[in-house]
């Protein structure tokens, strides 16, 4: 029972990561139908701008974090403005946000050479015992700031007047131009949001134990892709679902699944995870079937 | 050129219309041109790494040609084209090395293999409109490695495998090619083999893109609502886009085992698919020659970071420590290249060779030197059509290239 719990919690932990880069590529593609590829840029750059502002230029690890996420939203911003919005069509915005995350990573790797550089996290190897769960600190810390994060943003999608707009463009962006709403303002704050979120996202990834900032950071952005597809491509409720479900399934394979499946087998799960439920309900958990009209 | 009128899309009696393979004597010429030089470079250059990534270049306009049907012709994006060059390579030794099959039997079988899996994964990927195919290709890289790895009878897992599949036809061994009295090395005889099958994949490709099941993917990738309106249903036409994608994806895998003579798991990785990609954006989306370009492009790109590392200090050289490794390099340069073109030059090298022929003509009787620089703004344009996805364009239905100036 208690391992059983034990793997739940781990699951928990990762799908909360899952959970937040996911909610990265929902929120961009509801306001502008473009599946974000340069997430995977955000996160490197995310995780990177923290280990500069925090280990070399000596600020307080709270503080460094929310730079470095205040300062890949402006990228995102600026990356919306001058590049993205250049580009009319979906296909293109595709293509040219993966070019992004192609050409930024390895600049970064670059400036900050290293297989593993330590984020000084302050949580170190400390494990807390709830009724025979051990629970790592970083766990502990990180469960609770994701959750508040999301209802942060829940809270500001439902009630908020840029929250309002967000959601009226989403749902059928010429008619909220009509009703006054900067559709410009929109996608400009929701790639920020995105920005935001990928580099918190790059922040807890180097925080796992052996991890690190190191090179390839950008790969586990794309794990958020079935993440989407099982929550549905647009649904903000299906990340945050999706992305426990598919953290949680993962730790049981590592645990449940026999020696002889090979190595690597839990980091492909996600990805069969997708391929199930693309054959079996293809418009995800809580997406929506597209019925379109000339 | 490729005009879907309705006529065309409904009845299989109008495949006279299909448009001719080369419709203009320039082309006509190029093409004897190409097919000389397939057996006079190899004959001419002797150095061997010249040869290597010639030869390399081939095998990658083979699997690009074939990505282009699906990106550039069909609209939809796949960011795991390696995955199928990789089970295209393996098998290629698995049949040819292991089971000793002759290399007119491994070839086909490993291509046609490829095509099998591709088939299995299309209805999953292609069900839904929107970048599904992106994601799901991009999956089947990762669950690729974990089985490559992992099937060590067949791939030798991680530390992968020595490819002794043989490359004779009959009595001419590619590897030992005997011309009259000369011998050549099989750097150079790889070199005609593999520029010989991409020659053979360009003359069909051709002939799909201008048939019916071409035309097909086209209208999907222009207009789908349309297109299905004039009878052209989406699914099998984007399956069969997909399949033959795979199957040129295989073929090249088998080809590309053979060149290096030794493959791994991680030869087959994301960073053959950015490659790829690059390619056909670099070379040019929806067009037959734009792969070509494009891998010769590209497959100079390693060599000039080579070449550039002795002079740019950030680059490191090969064995050293510390700034940004060649392949990293590569990848910025690709990645750069992509948006760059994409913004400014839709399409690709190739459209500076495209001269649309109004223009074409207007300028030889005006200046005859001063051709790329008046034609560009017309090019650009004419081409958003040409490889515009979603974009529905009413009064042009469907423009191959940009040879076609309305």
């Amino acid at each position: 029972m208690t391992d059983i719990l034990q793997t739940l919690v781990s699951g928990i932990a990762i799908g909360c990561l899952y959970a937040v880069l996911s909610l990265g590529f929902v929120i961009v593609a509801r306001a502008s139908g473009i599946l974000n590829l340069a997430q995977g840029s955000f996160v490197v750059l995310g995780a990177y701008l923290a280990y500069a502002l925090i280990h070399q230029a000596g600020l307080p690890i709270w503080v460094g974090v929310i730079i470095a996420m205040a300062a890949v939203a402006l990228f995102a911003v600026l990356l919306e403005a001058f590049v993205i919005h250049r580009v009319t069509d979906h296909f293109v915005a595709l293509l040219v946000t993966f070019g992004v995350t192609i050409a930024v990573a390895p600049i970064i790797t670059a400036i900050w050479p290293g297989d593993s550089l330590n984020l000084d996290d302050p949580w170190a190897l400390e494990v807390i015992r709830v009724a025979g769960i051990g629970i790592t600190a970083r766990d502990a810390t990180l469960i609770p700031i994701t959750a508040v994060l999301l209802l942060g943003f829940f809270l500001f999608f439902r009630f908020t007047r840029i929250g309002l707009s967000l959601r009226a463009t989403a749902i059928d962006s010429e008619a909220a131009m009509a009703q006054g709403v900067s559709t410009r303002t929109v996608y400009g704050i929701s790639w920020g949001i995105a920005g935001a979120l990928g580099a918190f996202g790059g922040i807890i990834l180097s925080t796992t134990v052996g991890g690190g900032v190191r090179p390839g950071l950008e790969v586990y952005a794309f794990l958020a892709l079935p993440v989407i597809i099982l929550g549905g491509l647009e649904s903000p409720l299906g990340a945050v679902v999706g992305g426990l479900v598919i953290g949680i399934v993962q730790q049981f394979s590592v645990t449940l699944v026999p020696e002889d499946w090979g190595s690597g087998f839990a980091e492909v799960v996600p990805y069969l995870v997708m391929l199930v439920i693309l054959l079996i309900r293809p418009a995800g958990l809580f997406g929506r079937k597209e019925i379109r009209r000339a | 050129m490729t005009v879907t009128t309705p006529d065309t899309v409904l009845a299989r009696s109008t495949r006279a219309h299909a448009p001719r393979l080369f419709d203009t004597w320039t082309k006509k010429i190029l093409a004897i041109v190409f097919v000389v030089a397939i057996i006079a470079i190899p004959l001419n250059i002797g150095d061997s790494y010249v040869l290597t990534v010639l030869t390399t270049a081939a095998v990658a306009a083979i699997a690009t040609t074939g990505l282009n049907l699906l990106t550039g012709y069909a609209g939809q994006i796949s960011l795991g084209h390696a995955f199928f060059v990789g089970a295209g390579a393996f098998t290629g030794q698995v049949l040819g090395g292991q089971l000793g099959l002759p290399f007119l039997l491994w070839l086909p079988l490993s291509a046609l293999f490829a095509g099998a899996l591709g088939a299995l994964v299309a209805p999953f990927a292609l069900r839904l409109r929107g970048p599904y195919l992106a994601i799901v290709s991009l999956g089947l890289v990762y669950i690729g490695i974990y089985a490559a790895r992992n099937l060590t009878g067949f791939t030798g897992g991680l530390n992968g495998t020595v490819v002794t599949a043989p490359v004779s036809i009959g009595p001419v061994d590619f590897a030992a090619l005997q011309i009259g009295p000369f011998l050549l090395s099989r750097e150079q005889g790889m070199f005609i083999l593999c520029w010989t099958i991409l020659a053979l994949v360009l003359l069909a490709t051709a002939n799909i893109v201008r048939s019916r099941s071409g035309r097909a993917m086209q209208a999907i990738r222009d207009h789908d609502l349309a297109a299905e309106v004039l009878g052209v249903r989406r699914l099998p036409s984007m399956m069969n886009a997909f399949i033959i994608s795979s199957v040129l994806g295989g073929l090249a895998g088998g080809l590309l085992g053979v060149v290096l003579q030794y493959i791994r798991p991680e030869n087959f990785g994301l960073e053959l698919s950015i490659q790829y990609v690059a390619i056909i954006v670099i070379g040019g989306l929806a067009s037959i020659w734009g792969p070509v370009l494009g891998s010769l492009f590209i497959g100079l790109v390693p060599v000039l970071a080579i070449w550039l590392a002795e002079y740019l200090p950030f680059i490191s050289k090969p064995g050293e420590q510390g700034g940004m490794s060649v392949s990293g390099f590569g990848l910025s340069v690709y990645g750069i290249l992509i948006i760059v073109f994409l913004l400014f030059r839709r399409g690709g090298l190739i459209s500076f060779f495209n001269i649309p022929r109004r223009r074409a003509a207007a300028t030889r009787n005006a200046s005859p030197t001063d051709t790329t620089g008046t034609t560009s703004s017309s090019d650009t344009a004419s081409s958003t059509h040409a490889t515009s996805a979603s974009e529905p364009a009413p009064e042009e239905p469907t423009t191959e290239k940009e040879g076609h100036s309305s």
